[in-house]
């Protein structure tokens, strides 16, 4: 039996969204690092030189 | 990786015709009659269906199927010569469906005045929850395979971001529907009525995911054409393995691609021709003459090498060996300006370029 949304809580569901929301953003994050971050324009420093 | 240059090489007037942008996405493998008749054959599945009766997503399905066959056969190909652009376009091929499906929906209900819950577009058979997590999620994925491996291409970034949104909808709603047993088609976070965040917004769950789709498809279509203009076969990478990417994209603005039958010759000796050629597909042998005349083949040539360099390194040398295609050949042929930028880039390039002339002719003390 099926109950409409209104009816049950719905924190765990948003706790679950949140998590895996801020795993996809932490990588995105680590995307723009590796690309854009200090690391990066080093490495591109020293190819230039 | 380095900036994108976007200032081309200079070009020779009197060069080749370079390849388009758009013909990446041109058939390679399949021939333009297999496309015909696949048309034809969706065509006749689509019209027996209506005749016998058959539901409407599975004619569609079916209808479906040589294009499926179609582009894993252009996949392939893509993957080949251009590498992750193959998942660029596998994400639009399911992301055409998808956005089609929202399409028709919202269309049923706002033109044709069907009742939202009855709106079920083609596939409405499969519009159960864990269609839409599994295929959102696929959706997602990809498109963060796709970020990682394009993280210059800005509009991925836009992309991206729409993307999980929508995929934070489908995660509420399929955590609410495994584990709370709320009815499918539940408002989840935005739609309204009975959204979780403050009730909705005054959308209803079709159009709400109608609009998250839209704000997805028109940045990854922007992404796709950048990413198009950016891309070029790895032939050339593995050709000039010390040329920087960013000049590598430059340059293959300038190229032509010539395809050869088995057999056919490419070059003649004696042929004054001006190009650098690097194969991108199949095997070119190399032949000369043995002190009896008879032909023999002295090297046969693969993906990623090239030849012709002796005409462009020795101004007024001709061809010496003949070049003739063993199996079907795919060249990228370079003229002579394009040619000097390259190897006015680096080092390294110009003196294999040099070793790998002398080794094939003896070149003249300058």
């Amino acid at each position: 039996m099926t109950v409409p949304q209104s009816d049950v809580n719905s924190i765990p569901a948003a706790i679950f969204t949140l998590v895996t929301t801020l795993i996809a953003l932490a990588i995105m994050g680590w995307i723009w690092l590796r690309t854009f971050g200090p690391s990066a324009r080093d490495k591109a420093a020293r190819t230039r030189r | 990786m380095a900036d994108i240059s976007l200032v081309p090489p200079p070009v020779d007037p009197t060069g080749l015709k370079a390849d388009s942008y758009w013909s990446k996405m041109a058939l390679h493998k399949v021939k333009p009659g297999y496309l015909a008749g696949a048309a034809l054959v969706s065509y006749l599945i689509l019209g027996i269906s209506e005749l016998q009766h058959v539901p409407i997503w599975l004619s569609f399905a079916l209808a479906l199927v040589p294009w499926g066959f179609i582009m894993l056969v252009e996949l392939e190909w893509t993957y080949k010569h251009y590498g992750w652009l193959a998942l660029f376009f596998l994400t639009a091929f399911v992301q055409t469906i998808h956005y089609s499906e929202h399409c028709i929906q919202v269309i049923q209900i706002h033109f044709f005045g069907d009742d939202p819950h009855k709106a079920q577009a083609i596939f409405g058979l499969f519009n159960i929850e864990w269609v839409h997590f599994l295929g959102d999620s696929f959706l997602t994925v990809a498109t963060l395979v796709l970020l990682y491996r394009f993280p210059r291409n800005a509009w991925m970034w836009v992309a991206t971001v729409f993307q999980l949104a929508h995929q934070a909808e489908h995660s509420f709603i399929i955590y609410n529907y495994l584990f709370q047993h709320v009815t499918p088609g539940a408002p989840g976070l935005l739609a309204s009525p009975g959204g979780f965040i403050f009730g909705g917004v005054h959308l209803i769950r079709a159009d709400l995911h109608w609009i998250y789709n839209t704000l997805y498809t028109v940045p990854f279509v922007l992404a796709l054409v950048t990413q198009l203009k950016r891309s070029y076969d790895e032939a050339l990478d593995e050709a000039f393995p010390d040329v920087p990417k960013a000049e590598l994209v430059g340059v293959s603005r300038h190229l032509e691609t010539f395809v050869y039958s088995p057999a056919e010759t490419v070059l003649s000796p004696g042929e004054d021709v001006e190009r650098l050629f690097i194969i991108t597909e199949g095997e070119a042998g190399v032949y000369g003459h043995d002190d009896n005349g008879r032909e023999v083949e002295l090297a046969t040539l693969h993906h990623g090498q090239y030849f012709g360099e002796i005409g462009l390194l020795v101004p007024g040398a001709p061809h010496r060996k003949l070049i003739r295609a063993k199996t079907r050949l795919c060249v990228l042929a370079m003229d002579e300006a394009t040619f000097r930028h390259l190897i006015s880039l680096s080092q390294t390039t110009q003196d294999a370029l040099t070793a790998m002339a002398g080794s094939r002719v003896t070149i003249p003390a300058v």
